[in-house]
């Protein structure tokens, strides 16, 4: 069997000079900047990671974030108006209306956003040349949202974790790398149980288990994603264990806490380098014969509603 | 001159060896595939460096999707590529000089940014936000103001009789302003008294029990008078929200700007004045009072009552609470008093008022 490893190598010193220029543009211009803050540190944090000897390379631009933040701008801000204008009406009644139409609203903008999102991010992402794409049906996708939302809260959130699961499965399952698939083997049941003890033995270990339920929600996203080359499959290992959570955790805790934030560079490449480095693909995986299949697409508007509406994906 | 490098054509992820050769006008690639040797040609204006590219690693990307790229492992490859394509665009860019002057530079730039925000957030915000705050309408103020008016007096109860009279008291006092002021007593107990933006003032009756003479009430309605001739509250929203302006901007949140505007629209009760907004309108007030030949040693008595309820109470009167300490309140007063020369002069008038509050207050 053959192991191909993956590797992190940003540079603190690096990426505190990205941030600082980044926010210094960011003030300047008063906010208008922002996308192109974050073109570079995409741009940034994808060149520092390799796989199989070659680094991934996010071709997204500033140009095209701004467009997108400009239409995501609109979509949010015309939900905010909404609800903001039912609340002057001083009219009960309206403003009941207003809020189900900006609660109605941010729900479907959140599968339109993952969806365009992950189309933009995988089409803006390459390795070795061959770019990454997303072919998910975005109606499929809004019914497993709108499926598992309403059974998280009919039961009180315990089926989030069917949820989560169905949602990383359709997700991961249209994510191409040029002719090769991805594909998510993770039951909720499983996470459901993972999630039962880390909330509980958290609790009764006064937080120790904290480090081990780290651990074991790593190696049940990284272990269950498997990768499919010419009918071979691969599967992905991490190596994580609860020691380096724990390190990882109290170094990064140092870094932000003693120097007053201005080490928060060093802390989120500590935990990336954490998270990448520990992970690996073990199969008959052979990186020089993947062709390039996907199209381009250019369209930022879903990325930018995902980091407006803080939704975390994580890739 | 020749260069080794790595080669991926776009189509697939194959990694060629490359013989790379800077020409006048182009790169030219030289690869095997498949025992057949072949060679690709780039022009400098269709070339892009990655933002991130040090001298020892140099990524190249190449023309229209699907890109191809080239890999050079060879630290002269970036100096030869900038003297052979002096012009190129691909070299160029504000990004690449703000990180040519390492690390003790972005560490200057990043004390540098550090102390131009403190002077923006402390010098420069404030005085932006005065200036537009000086701007807005007063039909607009009025509005904010009634809007959180109906919210504060909700289940309140207002003693309409000394209402009227201190509308009456304050018309007396001739003092000239735009706004069109209305005082409004609340029964209640609370030792306080507030401005809203547009012109209305709201006193409890606990402060009025606590003063002696016309000159103490005096000098509260001309502190409260100032609050709203000085726009103070709309000052203060503007400062609050240019703060939150760029709070936000450093933190990427955008959609709780509106809700400053909401928050403080409902809650101008809460808000309190900073201590040189209050300090301002204790000066201003004592100028008019002046001016109006009252006593301005009301606003010590004033103080003084207060100060008493305040000790009497344990805990502070709500209306001291976001007010300068009382002691510095009575020392700068006093010392105002005696640094300038005053006429005094009795008027019956606003006695006879004031004895008409203070008797309905009895009951």
């Amino acid at each position: 069997m053959i192991s191909t490893k993956a590797k992190f190598h940003g540079e603190g010193g690096t990426y505190f000079g990205i941030l600082i220029v980044n926010l210094l543009l960011t003030i300047i211009t008063l906010g208008l900047y922002y996308p192109w803050a974050r073109a570079k540190n995409l741009q940034y944090l994808y060149g520092e990671t390799e796989f199989a000897g070659s680094r991934f390379t996010f071709h997204g631009t500033g140009k095209e974030m701004f467009k997108g933040f400009l239409k995501a701008i609109l979509i949010v801000g015309l939900l905010i108006f909404v609800l903001q204008a039912s609340q002057f009406s001083k009219n009960s009644f309206i403003t009941a209306v207003g809020f189900l139409i900006y609660f109605a609203g941010i729900l479907v903008l959140i599968p339109l956003a993952i969806h365009g999102g992950l189309r933009y991010r995988m089409s803006r992402t390459s390795w070795k040349g061959i770019h990454f794409g997303y072919r998910g049906n975005l109606g499929e996708l809004f019914g497993i949202c709108v499926k598992g939302v309403l059974l998280s809260v009919f039961t009180l959130g315990i089926y989030s974790s069917w949820f989560h699961c169905n949602l990383r499965k359709y997700l991961e399952s249209h994510i191409r790398l040029g002719n090769c698939k991805f594909s998510f083997e993770g039951e909720g049941k499983e996470l459901f149980w993972i999630n039962f003890k880390g909330f509980f033995l958290t609790i009764f270990s006064f937080g120790i288990y904290m480090f081990w339920y780290i651990r074991n929600l790593n190696h049940f996203s990284v272990n269950n994603s498997r990768f499919e080359q010419d009918g071979n499959i691969s599967s992905f290992k991490s190596s994580l264990t609860p020691g380096d959570v724990f390190i990882t955790g109290i170094i990064s805790y140092f870094l932000i806490f003693f120097t007053l934030g201005l080490g928060t560079p060093w802390a989120v490449l500590r935990q990336m380098r954490m998270v990448i480095d520990n992970v690996e693909l073990e199969g008959a995986f052979n990186p020089d014969t993947v062709v390039q299949t996907e199209e381009n697409y250019t369209d930022a508007t879903g990325d930018d509603l995902l980091s407006m509406l803080d939704v975390g994906l994580d890739f | 001159m020749n260069f080794e490098g790595k080669y991926f054509d776009g189509k697939s992820s194959t990694g060629y060896s490359a013989k790379i050769q800077l020409n006048s006008f182009s790169i030219q690639i030289n690869y095997t595939d498949n025992l057949s040797s072949r060679s690709v040609e780039w022009l400098p204006e269709k070339i892009h460096t990655g933002d991130f590219s040090s001298t020892e690693k140099v990524y190249l990307k190449y023309g229209d999707y699907p890109h191809q790229y080239l890999e050079v492992y060879d630290s002269h490859f970036i100096t030869e590529l900038k003297e052979s394509f002096p012009n190129a665009k691909f070299h160029k860019g504000c990004y690449n000089f703000l990180f040519s002057t390492g690390v003790m530079g972005l560490v200057a730039l990043a004390f540098v940014f550090i102390g131009l925000l403190a002077i923006s957030y402390f010098y420069i915000l404030p005085s932006v936000a005065e200036h537009l705050a000086a701007t807005v309408p007063i039909e607009w103020e009025k509005k904010l103001g009634d809007a959180s008016f109906d919210k504060m007096v909700e289940g309140e109860k207002i003693d309409s009789v000394n209402s009227q009279r201190m509308n009456d008291f304050f018309q007396q006092l001739h003092y000239q302003s735009d706004y069109k002021i209305e005082v409004v007593v609340v029964k209640d107990k609370i030792v306080n008294a507030f401005a809203l933006p547009g012109g209305k003032i709201i006193v409890y009756e606990g402060i009025l029990r606590t003063m002696d003479d016309y000159e103490e009430l005096t000098a509260l309605l001309s502190h409260e008078f100032s609050h709203v001739q000085l726009r103070h509250s709309t000052k203060n929203i503007f400062r609050s929200l240019s703060s939150y302006l760029l709070l936000s901007v450093l933190f990427g949140d955008a959609s709780g700007v509106t809700a400053v505007v909401i928050q403080n629209a409902n809650q101008l009760k809460q808000l309190g004045y900073s201590r040189s907004l209050e300090e301002e309108a204790d000066k201003n007030g004592l100028k008019i009072m002046k001016q109006r030949h009252i006593d301005p040693s009301g606003m010590e008595g004033l103080f003084r009552a207060l100060k008493k309820e305040e000790g009497d109470a344990g805990d502070m009167p709500e209306f001291l609470s976001t007010h300068p300490l009382t002691n510095e309140r009575i020392n700068y007063v006093r010392k105002d008093v005696a640094k300038h020369n005053f006429v005094v002069v009795e008027d019956v008038k606003l006695d006879s008022l004031w004895m008409e509050i203070k008797n309905n207050l009895e009951e």
